[in-house]
């Protein structure tokens, strides 16, 4: 059974976001978008988690809480920046405490345009990085099994 | 047998004795030992030799015999009273006086009985030898290391080891003599040594709080020592007999001769709620935790508390059926709720413990009061398990608190890691007590369906005490449980604490937990060679586990110990363990996580304790309140 | 060994247990979205979750956490093959606590804040249901005369006529039981935000799928002592069912999760009342002499 590409467990976090791709997350959710249609489910456990969610730029303060979260996610995972802070923190890439865009955390695999991104692009952007997982699923499969143990210290490092 | 039997009474107390006049501790601690060996040795003994033919019974006492009791029971009366001249306590004083009183004006009616059986031993007896002889030998041997750490780690408390190991003796010698006396007046006189006995381990520290504590205990025992001596004066006014096996005899008969004996076995009953601490009277062994840990452990295990629940137990053919009965098993059955329910308030280890003893003590006073074939199968193995199981607990919880240096069960959090020995032990022992395939929990699963057989009108009430009591143990129990398997950091080195562990508390509590274990899986075995008879005998009827039942607790049993035992020795350590979640903050060893300004945070997380729900004062003072006004009715309804 | 139809059902439980209680998952899933006007996962949804979760790569938090949740789904599994194999359900039934006790012990072994309230608030839950249980199978002992799942099955007249206020207190604990709201307060499906994941907060991957697993070998045999209620014909046993698991899922839907002091005293007063309201008179008309 393949499961990996239609079973999504997310993990939603608001870097530093003006909260309005936040709210548009959170429209996939509802009725008119219904992720749960492709098997997503918002989880609020990085360990339970297979993809992570980033809206708005990371700063200073942030930045090794979102590679914390990042670290705790069992492989395979995946990341998804959403909107233009995401990508390279927007309007705020100026700001004295903005680092910059999730990119510069962790490694993005999805970016969604936008601000604040359509639901309906998120959503593409989502079913998208569960095609990325279905991969890295088959290549882990093929990697030797204590290779990977360590993904803490691996996320932490990048 | 008589021979061996006074043997087995006599040797502890001579040991005794002689413990008291050795001076040097090495000596003492291996003639100490060596007692607990051979009163261990000879409890074994006597029980095999006499197991074939079982009610044993001995030849009449000798004539002279009711002068020296009554010259000994004078002179714990006295002792008492000296006590409490010398430290100006009037209850007791006035206790001890009306005690002498009695029975020196007892002897009117008690004086000329001979009795013909003086001693008889049928299986709850040989039960009760059995336990006190293993149990109790293992606490001894505990207590010749654990005492040795605690003199030193409580310099401030005079070093009075050798009146200690003494009285632990005497201690003993008085449970075999209580359990396997017929003759009333005989049994009296060792209920009382029990009771000085324990007025004096319970003030062994004599620091204010054991002094308080240890006078409370000697004050209601000595209430139960009355009611005793009441007892016995109007079962030989009315029936002409102080023996215990005619009283159960003509209890039995019903009618005009159960009339007759009603009341003498009420008043009975009555010093039985007292020793086994039922409401309202369960302060004194509450208050008995501030002894040191080999008191606690004798007191609630395998002694003094069973003395109660074993004369319950043995009236429990003549109150069956009776109103002071149902009422009794009434009092056994609030107990047991309202002790379970207090000890989930409760972060002291000990007094958890207690508590929990009360509970069961409850049960067991529940299924005499209402004595059914069926209950008094239950109750046999209640006790069997219970002074097993609770005997490991408190040695481990000593043990455990040298340790941690306290009895805060949240100080026990991490005991996994830092005591690996000790806390399986432990495990063991709370597993015992409340999880599903152990003795305790058959026994309450028995006790369920022995209710629903039942077909009186308590049922149902008794069946839903049994359901809330039942679930709030589990509750408790789970609660300890996930402290001590809670593990702050994997990495770290294990055993710290267990330096100071003595090799005799180890080999005590290993052994007791070993023969917890035994127990759970040869009862099947013990309930058709031992109590089924009994039932028989007494009955005309058996209750057994039916084969399937025996046979799924059997196997549960061996799978809730093997399984997680293999699987943790199977699983590989991990190359790598991953943090515990702490909202992503950054982490740093252990349960701890990077603040604001880069500090360092320590996690620590608290057990619910639910005061507003379980708060012990309320709901024991509630429950003492209806006790009390029960046991005014069990009185009333025997007086009118 | 003589092979009974009672060993080929209890077998039959074994293998074919996750595939009923993942379809009920499913269907559960598919009704809850369609309450709140969704279209919802597919309706394997819950075989692909667990899959998923089984290709995961997650290193344990700590060395008792995978003990404890195979012995969790071990007891969870022995229960209900005891329960199909026709031994008494009310020993069989403490066995089940012995189960849950395992899986509170491994999130209490993580020492996890988040893990450690859902471990509290599970124990707080089990005390909370497990008098209902209790009173649930004495009641339909006391109408069947056995402890038996077969015996019970086979009694001919409807029991839920006999306890209704047991149905109720029953149905009441149910949804404790089944994790739903308004008694999701250890762990839910849901992302409750507060709490993480509670009990399960810090498991992942395969362990988490162990977990979901037992779950649904759970949720058979609770259903299973749903339909004893109705046994008495297959049309109404058919009925109760589905009502039942309607109103359950209703009930999540519908309410918000309360406090832990409402939802033990709650259930608490609701055994009272309606359990032993019901029990006692029940059994004190029925008892013989």
């Amino acid at each position: 059974m393949g499961g990996v590409e239609r079973s999504i467990w997310i993990v939603h976090y608001d870097a530093s976001s003006c909260n309005g791709c936040d709210i548009e997350v959170l429209a996939c959710l509802t009725p008119v978008y219904d992720a749960e249609r492709f098997g997503c489910i918002v989880t609020g456990d990085p360990k339970q988690a297979d993809l992570l969610l980033v809206t708005g730029g990371v700063n200073n303060r942030n930045v090794e809480v979102l590679k914390s979260i990042y670290g705790q996610m069992p492989e395979p995972r995946a990341v998804v920046a959403i909107g233009a802070c995401a990508y390279s923190g927007g309007v705020f890439s100026e700001c004295y405490n903005v680092c910059g865009g999730v990119a510069t955390a962790i490694p993005v695999d999805v970016y969604v345009p936008g601000c604040a991104a359509k639901p309906e692009s998120i959503l593409d952007g989502v079913l998208r990085a569960a095609a990325i997982l279905k991969e890295r699923r088959v290549a882990l499969r093929s990697a030797p099994r204590n290779a990977k143990k360590g993904s803490t210290e691996e996320g932490a490092r990048r | 047998m008589t021979n061996l039997l006074l043997l087995l009474i006599g040797v502890p107390t001579a040991f005794g004795l002689v413990a008291l006049l050795l001076k040097r501790y090495e000596i003492r601690s291996v003639v100490v030992v060596m007692a607990a060996l051979i009163q261990a040795g000879l409890a074994v003994a006597f029980a095999a030799s006499v197991g074939g033919s079982l009610p044993w019974q001995s030849g009449p006492a000798p004539a002279f015999l009711d002068y020296i009791i009554l010259g000994l029971e004078l002179t714990i009366a006295a002792a008492i009273a000296i006590i409490g001249a010398r430290k100006r306590r009037l209850i007791p004083l006035v206790l001890a006086l009306v005690q002498a009183a009695l029975a020196i004006a007892g002897e009117k009616w008690t004086g000329g009985i001979e009795s013909e059986r003086l001693f008889v031993a049928d299986q709850i007896s040989l039960l009760l030898v059995v336990l006190v002889g293993l149990v109790g030998g293992l606490i001894l041997f505990y207590s010749s290391g654990y005492m040795k750490t605690y003199t030193e780690e409580h310099p401030e408390i005079k070093d009075r080891r050798r009146v200690f190991a003494c009285v632990m003796l005497v201690f003993l010698g008085a449970m075999y003599g209580l359990v396997v006396a017929n003759d009333l007046r005989l049994m009296l006189l060792f209920w009382e040594m029990t009771t000085l006995a324990s007025y004096l381990l319970i003030g062994y520290a004599r620091t204010q709080e054991a002094q308080k504590s240890a006078f409370r205990a000697l004050n209601l025992n000595l209430i139960g020592g009355i009611s005793f001596s009441l007892a016995v004066i109007l079962l030989a006014a009315k029936a002409g007999t102080v023996e215990l096996d005619k009283l159960q005899a003509l209890g039995k008969a019903g009618g005009a001769s159960l009339a007759m004996v009603l009341a003498p076995a009420v008043f009975l009953a009555l010093a039985g709620l007292v020793k086994s601490a039922q409401l309202p009277f369960t302060s004194w062994l509450l208050g008995a935790m501030v002894a040191p840990t080999p008191v606690s452990a004798l007191l609630h295990s395998s002694t003094m508390v069973k003395a109660g629940v074993f004369l319950l137990l043995k009236l429990a053919p003549v109150l069956s059926g009776t109103m002071p009965g149902y009422l009794v098993a009434f009092v056994g059955a609030i107990t047991f709720l309202g002790a379970s329910f207090a000890a989930v308030s409760q972060r002291n280890a000990k007094r958890i413990l207690a508590l929990s003893t009360v509970s069961n003590l409850g049960l067991i006073v529940t299924c005499a009061g209402i004595g059914s074939y069926q209950l008094v199968w239950v109750a046999f193995f209640l006790i069997l398990f219970h002074a097993l199981a609770k005997a490991l607990l408190f040695l481990g919880t000593g043990t455990v608190s040298v340790g941690t240096g306290s009895l805060d069960v949240e100080e026990m959090s991490g005991l996994v890691v830092s005591m690996p020995r000790v806390t399986l032990l432990m495990i063991v022992g709370i597993s015992a007590m409340f999880i599903a395939p152990f003795g305790m929990l058959v026994s309450k699963w028995a006790a369920m369906e022995a209710f629903i057989n039942l077909n009186s009108i308590v049922s149902p009430l008794m069946i839903v005490i049994l359901a809330y009591g039942s679930a709030v143990t589990v509750l408790f129990w789970t609660k300890w449980l996930g402290l001590l398997v809670k593990i702050p950091d994997p990495t770290a080195p294990r055993g710290l604490l267990e330096a100071k562990v003595t090799k005799q508390e180890f080999i005590a509590e290993a052994t007791l937990a070993i023969l917890t274990i035994a127990a759970c899986v040869t009862f099947p075995f013990v309930s058709a060679h031992v109590v089924e008879p009994y039932l028989l005998a007494t009955y005309q009827q058996a209750f057994g586990l039916n084969r399937g039942n025996a046979f799924v607790t059997v196997l549960m049993v061996v799978m809730t110990v093997v399984v997680p035992g293999l699987l943790i020795f199977l699983t590989r350590k991990p190359a790598a363990f991953s943090p515990a979640y702490m909202s992503g903050r950054p982490q740093g060893p252990g349960l701890s996580f990077r603040g604001s300004k880069a500090t360092e945070k320590r996690v620590e997380t608290r057990n619910y304790y639910l005061t507003e729900f379980f708060e012990e004062g309320r709901i024991l003072g509630a429950g003492s309140g209806i006790a009390l006004l029960l046991i005014v009715i069990i009185i009333g309804t025997v007086l009118l | 060994m003589i092979f009974r139809t009672e060993n080929l059902v209890a077998i039959g439980f074994v293998v074919l247990g996750p595939i009923i209680g993942g379809l009920i998952a499913g269907v559960d899933r598919i009704l809850t979205a369609r309450m709140q006007g969704r279209i919802g996962p597919p309706l394997l949804q819950p075989f692909y979750d667990l899959s998923k979760l089984f290709s995961k790569r997650i290193a344990p938090v700590n060395r008792l956490q995978v003990p404890f949740i195979v012995s969790h789904l071990i007891f969870v599994v022995l229960t209900g093959f005891l329960f199909f194999e026709g031994s008494d359900i009310l020993l069989i039934i403490f066995v089940l606590t012995l189960a849950e006790v395992f899986l509170v012990l491994a999130a209490y072994s993580t020492g996890s804040p988040y893990a450690a309230i859902g471990a509290e608030r599970e124990l707080l839950l089990m005390t909370a249901y497990e008098p209902m249980i209790i009173l649930t199978l004495v009641g339909l002992y006391q109408a069947a005369k056995s402890f038996n799942f077969y015996e019970i099955l086979a009694s001919t007249t409807p029991l839920i006529l006999q306890l209704p206020g047991i149905y109720i207190g029953l149905l009441f604990i149910l949804v404790m039981k089944l994790q739903k709201s308004p008694f999701d307060l250890a762990t839910s499906h849901h992302a409750h935000q507060e709490l993480v994941k509670g009990l399960t907060a810090d498991m992942g991957g395969p362990v988490l799928g162990l977990v979901e697993l037992a779950h649904w070998y759970e949720s058979v045999y609770l259903y299973a002592i749903v339909f004893l209620f109705f046994s008495s014909s297959m049309l109404a046993a058919c009925i109760g069912l589905v009502a039942t698991f309607f109103f359950v899922i209703l009930i999540d839907n519908v309410t918000a999760r309360v406090k832990w002091q409402a939802a033990l005293a709650s259930a608490w007063i609701i055994t009272l009342v309606a359990g032993a309201g019901n029990l006692v008179p029940f059994y004190l008309i029925t008892r013989g002499h």
